[in-house]
């Protein structure tokens, strides 16, 4: 068996000012040089209540679903959203406003342009009321994903909030 | 891991098209893939012992008539009654756990029907620890599962493999009379 080295950092941003959206890949320039996409995030918000969304390459239709597994510390629950207008990072875990989340997202097969795709997250807020969460989504669109934008769905991302994109190549 | 590019946002943060082709030093080795199309069980094998951790990542559709159907793993061809697991289950409205001891396999996670659905996969990212140790039994979680715009299961779990062998060969077996069909992917990892 042969190896290849991966799982290269493509971007990362650190936050010097309190935005509401990261972009990655404007204007649809993220590469198609690998298989699978990783989004690593470690968020603060202004507000409280809120949570991590996503959309691709600019489609704000109601082209989104999802199925969350989730736990806040003292219930676990299931829930889903479709038809939805955009795809989550974080749900119940949400946004913290006390301490840093930590979230991993998984967009696999992301330039296949014969199949749906498939957004995979976990995330975890460490803050007295947040939790835990696993989401999968379904980008229904056989486009190749050329855009992420990440967006908090109230306030903004803080100071310091850090986002970095990785691409797995398969050999 | 050193970012290749690290930007600092200011008011807005985007346009930070500066994307390269260049790699930096990465710890995370891709050693094989496999797209099974028409085929059954499968098997990665002489794993070399190079790596502190396996993933394996895995998109995949199968040739069953049930909307959704798993698929199990078995190591180095150990069949027998070696196995457990603990998993959780999330369909969107409710939540399940489930324990198997001495199983004869590894729980693993889903395929969706080709014959069902189109254009949709399932997802299945398995990591196996310390794979290679000869002093300890073998781990490996996963998180999987599909979402299907009114339906889907998400999957967390966990299995142990009584067995203190480096695990040098994985076998992928889809069901009785399953095939996984044109699309679906297991790419196996090496992690430093």
């Amino acid at each position: 068996m042969t190896a290849g080295a991966t799982y290269t950092p493509i971007q990362s941003v650190t936050l010097t000012t309190a935005v509401a959206t990261v972009t990655f890949g404007s204007g649809g320039t993220l590469p198609q040089t690998y298989t699978d996409l990783v989004l690593v995030c470690n968020p603060k918000g202004s507000a409280g209540g809120n949570g991590i969304i996503f959309n691709l390459n600019g489609d704000f239709g109601s082209n989104y679903s999802d199925t969350i597994l989730r736990a806040d510390g003292s219930t676990a629950s299931s829930a889903r959203q479709s038809n939805n207008s955009c795809g989550n990072i974080s749900n119940l875990s949400g946004l913290p406003t006390a301490s840093f989340g930590t979230y991993e997202t998984h967009f696999m097969n992301y330039f296949n342009t014969s199949t749906f795709k498939n957004v995979f997250s976990r995330g975890s807020n460490a803050d007295s009321g947040g939790g835990v969460d696993i989401i999968g989504n379904l980008w229904r669109s056989t486009s190749a994903i050329t855009s992420i934008l990440v967006s908090t769905t109230g306030g903004n991302f803080t100071i310091g909030s850090q986002f970095t994109l990785y691409g797995i190549a398969a050999a | 891991m050193s970012p290749l590019i690290t930007t600092k946002a200011s008011a807005s943060a985007q346009g930070y098209g500066l994307f390269s082709a260049s790699a930096v030093a990465s710890n995370f080795y891709s050693i094989a893939t496999v797209t099974p199309s028409g085929t059954g069980s499968f098997s990665f094998s002489s794993i070399p012992s190079t790596w502190t951790h396996l993933q394996l990542r895995v998109i995949s559709r199968d040739t069953r008539s049930a909307a959704t159907n798993g698929y199990i793993f078995q190591f180095n061809g150990d069949g027998s009654a070696s196995y457990t697991y603990h998993d959780i289950y999330g369909n969107g409205s409710s939540i399940s756990v489930d324990y198997g001891a001495n199983q004869t396999f590894g729980n693993a996670g889903y395929s969706v029907s080709a014959s069902t659905f189109s254009q949709v996969f399932a997802v299945g990212i398995y990591d196996f620890v310390d794979y290679s140790n000869t002093n300890k039994y073998k781990v490996y979680k996963q998180l999987g599962g599909f979402d299907l715009n009114g339906s889907g299961t998400l999957v967390f779990g966990s299995v142990l493999w009584m067995n203190t062998n480096a695990i040098n060969q994985i076998t992928i077996l889809p069901g009785a009379s399953a095939n996984f069909v044109s699309g679906t992917s297991f790419a196996l990892y090496g992690v430093k």
